[in-house]
């Protein structure tokens, strides 16, 4: 269960939308593939699955050349890139009874499929009259419909409201449960902080990392964290705490603590709160550590 | 799963998709108004009755080509641009299944759907003719032959170009534009050269019609030079039977190989 | 500086966008404005905006209706619905100034609304070669040019990679502080937890919320919560702290626990760990509890 690219290269003339990328993947994990918009996310997701051809390198998928044995390497693979539209006269129970039957997928679940993106009450209406979130749904289910192993998806939660986004988180971290392995491009870092294992960022189509998502987390650690109690704070009474740099009150529960670097500084404050009888039900650093990396390894759209 | 029986899945799934889209109605409703129109006008200008069976078949069977050409537009001119357009193309793309399998599955969708808007058309001449003299001359069952070949051919030919676009839109203009203009320019200025037209389908498509003439099928002339004066020479030709299939077989072929080479090394960008 | 929605309905047919909203946010904060697709949350902004006419109700800015005293309701108001497309041949500078002569206002401040956006280095660039996250700065920019007191912004990070979002997220932190009402739609929780001092939820055109997020913290504790360790503790240690219902290993030193709804238990839950000497560094729920808030009073998208 793996994806590897290889020198993966895509070039549209004199610009590389990918160049030379190598990267491998392996295992029932989530992986996090970040980069500004025209970075190549979306490029290398389509080299591998067969939408582009490469100008130069493989994509391998379970060892099968994508380029060259398009059908065994594409066997175990659901796919989610950009929104598709479906044939509007065809019912999502039909559209995925097809893909299945095209497949020759044996373990289909069409109901199950349904029912995880929360669209099986819909099963027997034509899909040209549903809005952009609900095909974003079957798009999911159609990738999750054959059972594949590995799944590649393109900013799965893309126009979706709070409750669509959390569902399709929840699918995702069942995915993970149940052995799959999941590569997908996101711009939302707390999405990606909250379900994957591993990150990778990618801009001016290079590869810049790929790393288990805890070494980012706290190679970005920040130094400022905000903390909110069931009680009054006194901010004066925090300033004694060893290690605190700042204190900033925001309301009467909520204060920003800024610290000397360091996670056991962090630990230690926590400790000192809640000893100086300040009860703390939320403690968090300011900034995601996943934001703090991205921006200090990428830059902005590329144009 | 091999190729084939996922190129039978997925037609079916389009077939479906075709028979219960609104463009097969309209194409239906067109084909219903043109049988309306052409009994009514002959009933009441003409006299069927008194004419050959096989003058009335062949009355009947003049619409076929426009049909054809008509139909081929519906189902075929932006089948393939359609799928980039309308991101059709993503859901199916990425799947374990290669690209000639989506477009040849797709086009015998189109063939069928397509095939029965002629076949539902033939039959209301079968009926038609059969009304007035109580049997349909054979010529009429080689008419309908060449007009399915012609749609078969047509249509591949309408495939072709649809690969070669990605906006829907404009691959359905272009080959309308081309069906019912270009080539009927090309074969009214091809008069003035002498020249046979071979390499026209719509030349090749006359046959469909050309089967009712003279006593015996084929009884109709190859070349006929006209002189209407100013030292303009006019010739007309008309296809041998053989001649127009052969034409039609030739473009079934070539559109065919090129539509799949376009389409397999063809991104979804 | 308020804004106020008085039996404020919309009205289409027989389907109502929005349905007698009554509410009133005031003072320099950002209140973030949630809820799904077609709730009415755009409804509303454009009502308030006077891009639509309510069907019954007013929407007040500042003591006058916008619907009966447009001009002075509107005078301290900058709205930015949508990232607009800029001429793309003119500079933030130009941009700028013509925003400011269209406005007729006096008190234009072309050069502190490019500082307020962190674009001041940029205002002779061509904006044609922008991101969309820079274009929606200087959109934000071209609204704050008359120094307005209060800003309406819908979604206004939609479609932008990290650092768009980022660069916005700041932005809106110094307008805060440069004492102005913010108003914003988000479909992003976490961003909202962050950024935004209060939060309103509708649905289905109808108000279901308007709370501070501490309040929001407190009232919906929810189950679960997200705690980050130095090294990672015997889970069956955790499993027994009285309330815990179950421990989940996310990665390498982080935590997820769920754990039974009720009073105080995520604060009980941190207390026995930290005397249970667990090294936590974190103890992150901000955005579960906005989103437990959210579920809990909120359906999906509308699809009638």
């Amino acid at each position: 269960m793996d994806l590897e690219a290889k020198a993966l290269t895509k070039k549209y003339g004199n610009f590389y939308a990918l160049r030379g990328l190598d990267l491998k993947v392996k295992g029932a994990k989530c992986v996090g593939y970040l980069g500004p918009n025209g970075a190549g996310k979306t490029t290398t997701l389509k080299l591998f699955t067969h939408l582009l051809n490469p100008t130069g390198g493989e994509a391998l998928i379970n060892g099968y050349s994508v380029q060259k044995e398009m059908k065994k390497a594409l066997m175990e693979v659901g796919t989610l890139i950009e929104t598709p539209d479906f044939y509007p006269y065809l019912t999502p129970e039909e559209l995925l009874t097809m893909l299945c039957r095209i497949r020759g997928a044996t373990k289909c679940d069409v109901k199950h499929a349904l029912e995880e993106v929360g669209m099986y009450e819909w099963r027997n209406k034509r899909v040209g009259k549903f809005s952009k979130g609900m095909k974003q749904r079957i798009a999911l289910a159609a990738a999750l419909v054959a059972n594949p192993e590995i799944l590649i998806l393109d900013e799965p939660t893309t126009g979706m409201d709070p409750r669509g986004m959390a569902e399709i988180r929840e699918v995702i971290r069942d995915l993970k449960k149940s052995q799959r392995l999941i590569f997908m491009s996101s711009h939302l870092l707390s999405e990606v902080t909250e379900v994957c294992d591993e990150v990778a960022m990618l801009d001016h189509g290079t590869l810049l990392l790929h790393e288990p998502i805890d070494v980012v987390l706290e190679r970005f650690r920040g130094n400022v964290v905000e903390v909110t109690a069931l009680n009054k704070i006194d901010g004066e009474a925090i300033k004694g705490i060893k290690g605190v740099v700042s204190v900033e009150q925001i309301s009467d529960t909520r204060v920003r603590i800024g610290f000397d670097d360091g996670a056991q500084t962090q630990h230690a404050i926590l400790s000192a709160l809640m000893q100086q009888g300040v009860d703390v039900v939320e403690y968090r650093s300011v900034g995601m550590a996943l934001e703090k990396a991205y921006l200090e390894m990428i830059g902005g759209d590329t144009k | 799963m091999n190729d084939f029986e996922q190129m039978l899945i997925y037609s079916r799934y389009q077939f479906r998709n075709y028979v219960r889209a609104k463009r097969l109605w309209i194409l239906l409703l067109i084909t219903g108004l043109v049988i309306a129109l052409i009994v009514s006008v002959n009933a009441y200008f003409g006299n069927p009755a008194s004419e050959t069976a096989k003058k009335t078949a062949s009355t009947f069977a003049s619409f076929a080509p426009t049909l054809v050409v008509l139909t081929a537009l519906f189902f075929g001119g932006d089948a393939i641009a359609s799928e980039y357009q309308n991101k059709t193309g993503y859901f199916l793309l990425p799947n374990p299944i290669r690209r000639y399998v989506i477009l040849w599955g797709k086009y015998l969708a189109s063939l069928a759907a397509g095939g029965l808007v002629v076949l539902i058309y033939y039959l209301s001449g079968t009926v038609y003719t059969y009304y007035y003299h109580s049997t349909v001359p054979v010529e009429y069952w080689y008419s309908l032959a060449y007009a399915l070949v012609f749609l078969v051919s047509l249509l591949s030919l309408t495939y072709m170009f649809s690969t070669f676009f990605k906006n829907g839109a404009v691959a359905l203009v272009i080959v309308a534009i081309l069906y019912f203009f270009v080539f009927n320019i090309i074969d009214g200025v091809i008069q003035l050269t002498g020249i046979e037209p071979w390499f026209s389908i719509t030349y090749a498509a006359n046959i469909i019609t050309l089967v009712f003439q003279g006593s015996h099928m084929g009884d109709y002339p190859h070349k006929t030079v006209l002189h209407p004066g100013n030292g303009i020479t006019v010739t007309i030709y008309n296809p041998y039977l053989w001649e127009g299939l052969a034409i039609m077989l030739g473009y079934l072929i070539i559109s065919a190989i090129i539509s799949t080479i376009v389409f397999e090394k063809k991104e979804m960008k | 500086m308020y804004l106020e929605a008085v039996n404020l309905t919309k009205r289409y047919g027989k389907f109502y966008a929005l349905n007698d909203l009554n509410v009133k946010v005031e003072g320099s904060k950002c209140v973030g404005y949630l809820g799904p697709n077609g709730a009415g949350k755009t409804t509303t902004l454009k009502l308030f905006t006077s891009l639509l006419r309510p069907t019954r109700g007013e929407a007040i800015i500042n003591g006058h209706s916008v619907q009966k005293d447009k001009v002075q309701a509107l005078k301290d108001v900058a709205a930015v619905v949508e990232t607009p497309e800029l001429y793309p041949t003119f500079t933030p500078e130009e941009i700028l100034q013509m925003s400011c002569a269209l406005r007729s206002v006096n008190k234009c401040d072309i050069k502190h609304a490019l500082e307020e956006v962190g674009m001041y280095e940029w205002r002779n660039k061509r904006v044609g070669k922008f991101s969309k996250g820079m274009k929606q700065r200087i959109a934000l920019a071209a609204a704050l040019v008359g120094n307005p007191e209060i800003l309406i912004l819908d979604e206004p990070t939609s479609g932008m990679d990290p650092r768009g979002m980022a660069e916005i997220r700041e932005v809106i932190r110094n307008m805060k502080k440069s004492q102005r009402l913010i108003f914003m739609s988000s479909h992003l929780l976490s961003e909202v937890a962050e950024v935004c001092d209060e939060v309103i939820m509708i649905d289905r055109g109808k108000f279901v919320l308007h709370s501070s997020m501490d309040d929001v913290i407190k009232r919906f504790g929810g189950n679960s919560v997200y705690v980050t360790v130095l090294e990672m503790p015997d889970m069956a240690k955790i499993e027994s702290i009285p309330g815990v219902k179950s421990v989940e290993k996310v990665s390498e030193n982080r935590l997820n626990i769920v754990y039974e709804p009720g009073e105080d238990a995520q604060y009980r839950i941190l207390k026995e760990l930290i005397y249970a000497g667990v090294k936590v560094t974190e103890y992150n729920a901000a955005k579960q509890m906005l989103e437990n808030a959210y579920l809990k009073l909120i359906g999906g998208d509308r699809n009638d």
